[in-house]
């Protein structure tokens, strides 16, 4: 009997005290707000402060490193790099900072750092705050032979990226690009940055369609060297290259598969331009497309289930997809008479390619299921040859205007074009690595 | 108690059936209990409440009510014009956001108003939010108060919340912060009821309720020593 009771007493209890939760229930409110204003990240580098007792030519690596990450940031168009001369804090220590000091020029994020330098080496401490919170975000610690301190920078705007994004940026990545000299052409690349332009072949005749492994350690394309067109891939570590394919008719090289096995080509072996696929260490070959119409510019997705390539089956080149076998093919663009070069995004969301409107090549995207399309240049030249960086929130381009060409890095929602290189010659294929280890 | 074993049947023994009684009266009272608990509960989850939501997503949707004419002299609040003063009018870090010549213009029209009503004089120098605050207040009235406030508070946190465009999804993303405020206008605590999934969104949604207090007082009307406020951003634009 006593046990029913106590029973019959708690939940008695439970009840009212549920009943209690609900009435404090009632009194919240639900605020709804919407879009936010469009505004880069407003973030306050501060010069890195040189440990005490070291020599004097710390001074100017403390404001190498400093600038080297603003240069870094400023370059992901996420950020609004503050100017040095409004900062009220000039204090360059870690102890003591005043937040609302910082919060009071308009920074969200705030970066500070010591640095120590001897002949061989800079060790660098960097501590990355939120300002409103005054919550210290990161702090860690960089290390890097003396003449490497761009490294450290880049290490820090990565780690930056990493806290507020969870991606690593895309920093020390590359662009390849031809351009074209005549008959006589190489391959170069230039850092994401601009800073650094090397020349990858030596070939000296005309090159098309560089294409790198995702891993980075491959660099395929198609070289004229011998007169007619053949693949050839390079080992980038060791710089040898080999010849994979010499086949009659057209040899062009489409993209790697994600786990770097295979090269999706186009030949015309067979009669007309069709799909294959090659796997690199046996060097077999399967057709993927058959048809009478021409079927070019294969791209794998991400995932390695699907391929983008165009197809002039239609009437006009429009943008198709296909299974990784070859099946299952559908059609993805319907605006426009001319749609090429397709571009799978490193998320596999989204396709780039160009587009033909009023005679003038411009840079799209779309789903890959066909929706969504939207258009991201605009003015009267020619864009060519997109292509996405790693962290899928950039697309490098090539335009044409008046015997020049420029590469140019843009938002992948087509905001903030960035000039990357600019040159008399015409530039075309230009296509994004991916991070180097 | 008897002990059940499996030899016996419940009709056996009187005490198995009593127990049985108790039992089941127990399970009822409970089921009864928890159906009448969650009913409510649900559908003010999902509705969220019809007596305080607010929607303050519209131009003429942010204040609304004057609840008398007199308050209409005494205190000629900035904000009640419409949403795009709101935004300009508020824009001070200042919890209180009476400012000089406001409070010029108000001793003049309270010296008025007072001959018209000694009593009242004194709340001109009150905050415009709780202002006019002697008369009683019927549910309505307290009701247009509570979207003022909350209409500054939203005000206050939209002001401050940017981010990259290009961190949008193409597609709406929600978070919901809920948001403590003391009777001095202070923030107590800011803390997600619901994250979004993108990491960015959601900073930048707690940063801009952290930027956006101090907020002002609490008006008076409200008894408790703070209130709640759920506050759900939306990534794209609520139409």
């Amino acid at each position: 009997m006593t046990k029913t009771i106590c029973l019959l007493s708690s939940v008695m209890i439970l009840v009212f005290a549920l009943l209690n939760l609900n009435r404090n229930a009632y009194g919240k409110v639900y605020v709804d707000i919407d879009s936010p204003t469009f505004n880069p990240i407003p973030v306050a580098i501060s010069d890195f402060n040189p440990k005490a007792g070291g020599p004097a030519t710390q001074a100017d690596v403390s404001g190498i490193i400093a600038e080297g990450v603003r240069q870094d940031l400023s370059l992901t168009g996420l950020f609004n790099i503050l100017q040095k001369k409004s900062f009220l804090e000039q204090n360059p220590g870690i102890e003591k900072i005043r937040f609302a000091d910082w919060m009071a020029i308009g920074a969200d994020y705030l970066l500070k750092g010591e640095i120590v330098k001897n002949d061989r080496e800079v060790i660098s401490n960097a501590y990355f705050y939120e300002v409103s919170r005054g919550e210290r975000v990161f702090g860690r610690k960089y290390r890097a032979g003396a003449g490497e301190v761009k490294a450290i920078s880049r290490a820090i705007a990565k780690d930056i990226m990493l806290a507020l994004f969870n991606d690593a940026g895309d920093f020390n990545t590359h662009i390849a690009f031809v351009p074209k000299k005549g008959l006589k052409s190489d391959i170069y690349s230039i850092s994401y940055d601009g800073s650094e332009i090397r020349k990858r072949t030596s070939h000296q005749s005309i090159l098309l369609a560089p294409r790198w492994s995702p891993d980075g350690r491959l660099l395929a394309f198609t070289s004229f060297r011998r007169g007619r067109p053949e693949i050839y891939i390079q080992n980038l570590q060791n710089g040898l290259e080999q010849k994979v394919t010499s086949f009659d008719g057209m040899n062009l090289c489409g993209s790697f598969s994600p786990d770097n096995r295979k090269l999706l080509l186009t030949l015309s072996k067979d009669g007309n331009n069709e799909i294959y696929v090659l796997d690199i260490a046996s060097l077999s070959l399967k057709r993927l497309t058959n048809n009478y119409a021409i079927d070019v510019s294969p791209s794998w997705s991400p995932d390695g289930k699907k391929i983008a390539f165009v197809s002039n089956r239609s009437g006009s080149p429009q943008i198709y997809t296909m299974d990784a076998d070859g099946g299952n093919v559908k059609r993805v663009t319907y605006d426009g008479d001319y749609n090429s070069s397709p571009s799978w995004s490193p998320r596999g969301d989204r396709l780039a390619y160009e587009g033909r409107v009023n005679n003038k090549y411009q840079i799209f995207t779309i789903d890959p299921d066909g929706g969504n399309p939207q258009q991201l240049t605009s003015d009267h030249t020619d864009h060519e040859s997109p292509s996405w960086s790693p962290s899928g929130r950039q697309i490098v381009y090539v335009s044409h205007k008046q015997g020049k060409s420029t590469v140019f890095i843009m938002n992948a929602n087509g905001t903030n074009p960035r000039q990357l290189y600019e040159t008399n010659s015409k530039v075309v294929m230009s296509t994004w690595s991916p991070r180097s280890q | 108690m008897t002990p059940r074993t499996p030899g016996k049947t419940y009709r056996g023994t009187n005490g198995n059936l009593h127990n049985m009684i108790y039992l089941s009266f127990i399970c009822h009272l409970i089921i009864v209990t928890l159906i009448f608990i969650a009913i409510p509960t649900t559908s003010r989850r999902f509705t969220f409440g019809p007596v305080y939501s607010v929607q303050l997503v519209g131009s003429d949707a942010a204040i609304t009510h004057q609840s008398t004419s007199l308050l209409k002299d005494i205190s000629p609040l900035p904000q009640t014009s419409d949403a795009v003063m709101i935004k300009t009018k508020l824009s001070s870090m200042d919890p209180s956001p009476l400012r000089p010549q406001d409070a010029d213009r108000l001793r003049v029209e309270s010296a008025i108003s007072a001959l018209r009503q000694r009593d009242q004089s004194r709340s001109a120098h009150q905050d415009p939010v709780t202002a006019a605050g002697t008369m009683k207040k019927t549910d309505a009235e307290v009701n247009a108060y509570a979207n003022e406030y909350i209409g500054v508070i939203w005000s206050r946190v939209k002001q401050h919340w940017s981010m990259p465009q290009s961190l949008l999804p193409a597609n709406n993303i929600t978070a919901i912060i809920d948001v403590k405020i003391s009777r001095t206008g202070a923030l107590e605590y800011a803390i997600f009821e619901k994250r979004s999934g993108n990491r960015y969104f959601d900073e930048s949604a707690l940063r801009a309720v952290q930027k956006a207090s101090p907020f002002p007082p609490l008006p008076y009307w409200v008894r408790d020593d703070s209130i709640e406020i759920g506050i759900r951003f939306h990534s794209t634009e609520l139409r």
